[in-house]
């Protein structure tokens, strides 16, 4: 039995591709392993399932922004307008850098066995189109409780305003933030577009979701069955950016029915965070070799 | 509690102001804080960066250190209609068995949660500089508070120097 | 033979609970048991579980509420209701005894818990009854059942603890509460002016809208803080702990300083008081986490609702067993375990059935108030009785004509879910 837990609710990108995974798993491995999926965290709150891991009370875990808490490399993914697109994301993953990134978990009781799609971050909001950074001017914009996502929005002039995404859609209903940044396929499950105007493409964040699994479970299953484990999960990943492209771009079409949708300047915005790049709110916590190694492996200067 | 050895009298005395104490600053600490917080959002328009997870974490500690508080004064919520109705005889070995296993509990949580509360060494809360192990190392200590209520609880019930009735949880029936 | 781990449980719970071991601790000792008998689990999971289950934001909204209630009590805020209450319905056959239902309905949607509610209207209540010549046993049926609406009227801790179960939205599950609260109400007067009538109870003098106004002066000032909650809750604007937050504050300034009917040391024992309730609220919650947690990585739930859908897939049936279930938990276990044990097993049942999240959360909260008012576990009824210096026994009988009152709001609310989803779908 191979228990997978994820923080993430059933319907979204994580479940079909746990799904996806479960069925190649099970096949390449026939009776031998049973995959089982838990998501909403069903078997406890996100920290302690990651702590788990190494205790061997969980299996794996298919988390998100959680794991920077253990890896701090992985806060590469909040410096903003880093990515350009998904084959940027698949060139990095690959690189050195993907490397480096997978290696920030040693000690921690987990291996990376793969990281799949989650989609770029999109901005959404009810005062005007966002096409330049002027245009955030002292927009309220709801963030995860993320410093480094705070961050990031103030300097570019909104006024970032953390809250618990259950109460996103009532606060955007009621006018107490303007705005607030997700993923287009969240805008349309949560039905954000009721409460809101404009959705700007932005891409500002890609934050892929990191399949984790505990170093005592590998340790209990024999080699071939470990190898499947691992080998399956690295498989599947260019499966879920195929996929994730296409229903990002399908769901895109979708909402633009049902609200105002732009493309931004990203050059602008680029350079109006470029001093995100020398923060020590990113910096510190992400490492300088570890941005280092990204730029090159991206092809930045 | 005049029943029990001098020394161990004291100590049960100190423990009680003492979570006592802690009980009530955890239980005004977060009113304080909620009430902060709304103010901040609604008033000051600038929300607090520790929102959800300081209160979450501070009512987790009161949680387990309340958790030792019911269990030395015996307040915690049970069902003990038949135990009440019980012969002389088997509510002694009733109640030392139940003493016995909350004692294991609470061993259980001081071990396991005191192991879970290392590992997660020097990390800090995500929106505030307060060490985790601060807040983890509130299940161990309740636990291993609880463990010894209990035996000493045990040791006055089997040597009879404690009366079964005067340990009942909080009546209900 | 080995028994499957569903029956184990079943036999540990039930077997603990009567032998008299606090029911935090059957949670608890049950689950350890469990993960320390089964080899493919870690016990390092007693470590972490537990904590977990305590680390809950929304939950501080218990506490909150906590606070807010005892000092509405300590600060004899009641007496103001009551007098209102008496000026709104006192012409009435049986007069006090609609006062004492309307003032429940008023405090109930100030307190979360029946038995502050019972303990605050019933200390000022009954006394005033009993000079009046009702019976004690009436006077006390009247107070116990009416402060049931206590958690099916906003706010309600039931219902904060049934959101955080099953995953459900407060504020419809709080917009959902206001019209049963409502029929409950008229229920419970009905039954009362039946009884008034036959028996010959007195009025309270004629009605006088000069006295209404007066009166409604004073009842305004606390009436303000339900007006905050649910309008700030129900139209978005702040969170149930925010709300709670409020709820708090505004009661000490009301007590304090406004009244002055409440001084700091009373203020620190009502932290003391609050702060126990919420740790014996949240260790239940803690380790009845930590057996949710076996049972979840068991698939006990999904198993145990095949298991009914396979004896019956009529959603009447169905809907008609889960209710016998629950009136016969809620005479045996408070509604805190009776929420936390039970929703996880049910809730997959009623998600099959198609049964909506909000309509079963009020369905289940109707069931544990009426639990709350049936021995041998009757936390409310305990109190009432306390205040009216009569046992149990001789209540029972005054009781039966109220709780047959509560069986019909259930029945109704059962068959009619627009009862309890109309509201939120409009005000939503
Ligand atoms: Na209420
Ligand atoms: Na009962």
């Amino acid at each position: 039995v191979m228990q997978i837990n994820s923080s993430l609710p059933e319907g979204s990108f994580a479940h079909v591709f746990l799904q996806e995974y479960e069925s190649r798993l099970e096949a390449a491995a026939p009776g031998e392993i049973d995959v089982q999926i838990f998501m909403s965290n069903t078997l406890g709150k996100e920290e302690d399932v990651l702590q788990g891991l190494g205790f061997g009370t969980h299996h794996a875990s298919l988390s998100a922004s959680a794991v920077s808490q253990i890896n701090t490399r992985t806060s590469i993914f909040d410096l903003p307008y880093l990515f350009e697109d998904r084959s940027a994301v698949q060139t990095f993953i690959d690189s050195p850098a993907g490397e480096m990134l997978a290696d920030g978990f040693d000690g921690s009781g987990m291996v990376l066995a793969a990281m799949w799609d989650n989609g770029f971050r999109q901005i959404t909001n009810n005062v005007r189109p966002i096409v330049t950074p002027a245009d955030l001017d002292g927009l309220k914009i709801r963030t995860p409780t993320n410093r480094q996502r705070v961050e990031m929005f103030n300097t570019l002039g909104a006024n970032a305003t953390p809250l618990s995404f259950g109460e996103v859609y009532s606060a955007l209903d009621q006018g107490t933030i303007d705005g607030q940044e997700n993923p287009a396929n969240v805008v349309d499950t949560a039905k954000l577009f009721e409460v809101q105007d404009y959705m700007s493409l932005s891409n500002h964040v890609y934050l892929p979701t990191f399949l984790v699994i505990g170093e005592p479970f590998l340790a209990s299953l024999n080699d071939e069955l470990r190898g499947k484990v691992l080998s399956v999960a690295a498989e599947v990943a260019p499966w879920t950016f195929d996929w994730g492209a296409t229903t990002d771009t399908e769901t895109i079409a979708a909402l633009s029915e049902k609200l105002a949708v732009n493309e931004i300047d990203f050059a602008a915005f680029q350079a109006a965070a470029a001093p995100l790049y020398e923060s020590p709110t990113f910096v510190d916590v992400i490492g300088a070799d570890m941005i280092v190694a990204t730029k090159a492996a991206l092809g930045i200067e | 509690m005049h029943r029990f050895e001098p020394a161990i009298a004291v100590v049960d005395r100190w423990l009680g102001v003492l979570l006592d104490a802690m009980v009530v600053g955890l239980a005004g600490l977060l009113l304080l804080l909620l009430n902060w917080a709304v103010f901040a959002r609604f008033i000051l328009n600038d929300s607090v960066s520790w929102g959800e997870e300081l209160p979450a974490h501070l009512l987790a500690m009161l949680t387990f250190i309340g958790a030792a508080y019911l269990t030395r004064t015996n307040e915690h919520l049970g069902f003990d209609a038949v135990l009440r109705v019980m012969p002389d005889r088997a509510k002694r070995v009733v109640t030392a068995l139940n003493l016995a296993l909350m004692g294991i509990f609470g061993g259980l949580l001081a071990w396991y949660g005191g192991i879970a509360a290392a590992s997660f060494g020097d990390r800090s809360l995500i929106s505030v500089d307060a060490p985790m192990m601060l807040f983890r190392a509130a299940m161990p200590l309740g636990g291993a508070l609880i463990a010894m209520f209990c035996a000493v609880r045990l040791v006055g019930i089997l040597s009879g120097r404690i009366d079964p009735m005067d340990l009942l949880p909080e009546s209900d029936a | 033979m080995f028994l499957e781990p569903g029956w184990i449980i079943l036999i540990l719970l039930v077997g603990l609970l009567i032998a008299g071991l606090p029911i935090a601790f059957v949670l608890g000792v049950t689950a350890a048991v469990m993960i320390l008998l089964d080899g493919a689990v870690v016990p390092q999971i007693i470590g972490l579980i537990p904590f977990g289950g305590a680390n809950n934001y929304l939950l501080v909204a218990a506490l909150l509420f906590m606070i807010a209630g005892e000092i509405m009590n300590q600060g004899r805020i009641a007496e103001k209701l009551i007098a209102f209450a008496s000026s709104l319905v006192g012409h009435i056959r049986g007069g006090l005894a609609h006062v004492n239902i309307l003032t429940s309905l008023f405090f109930s949607e100030i307190s979360g818990t029946a038995t502050s509610d019972a303990a605050a209207i019933g200390s000022v209540m009954i006394p005033q009854m009993r000079k009046r010549g009702y019976p004690a046993a009436f006077a006390a049926a009247v107070t116990s059942t009416s402060a049931t609406m206590a958690i099916i009227v906003p706010p309600s801790l039931n219902l904060i603890l049934y959101a955080y179960v099953a995953n459900a939205s407060i504020a419809e599950l709080f917009a959902a509460g206001i019209v049963p609260g409502f029929l409950v109400c008229g229920l419970l007067m009905g039954t009362a002016y039946a009884i008034a009538v036959r028996r010959g109870y007195p009025t309270e003098g004629a009605f006088s809208l000069r006295r209404v106004a007066e009166t409604g002066k004073d009842a305004a000032i606390p009436l303000t803080l339900p007006i905050l909650v649910l309008a700030g809750i129900l139209g978005g604007v702040f969170t149930a702990t925010e709300a709670g937050a409020i709820a708090a504050f505004w009661s000490i300034v009301l007590a304090m300083l406004v009244y002055r009917t409440v001084r700091l040391g009373t203020l620190i024992d009502t932290l003391r008081i609050a702060g126990k309730r919420s740790a014996m609220l949240m260790f239940i919650v803690a380790t009845s986490t930590l057996l949710g947690w076996y049972l979840t990585n068991q698939r006990i739930p999904q198993d145990i609702a095949q298991g009914i859908l396979g004896i019956s897939d009529n959603y009447w049936v169905v809907l008609l067993a889960i209710n016998v279930f629950f009136l016969l938990a809620g005479t045996i276990i408070h509604g805190t375990p009776a929420i936390l044990m039970l929703v996880p097993i049910f809730l997959p049942l009623a998600d099959q059935l198609g049964i909506d999240r909000v309509h079963f959360g009020l369905i289940l909260t109707i069931n544990l108030g009426i639990g709350q008012q049936t021995p041998p576990v009757a936390s409310v009824v305990l109190i009432t009785c306390a205040i009216a210096r009569i046992s149990i026994a001789k209540i029972v009988p005054s009781m039966l004509m109220f709780i047959g009152a509560m069986l019909v709001a259930l029945v109704l609310i059962n068959l009619f879910p627009a009862l309890s989803l109309w509201l939120p779908s409009v005000i939503l």
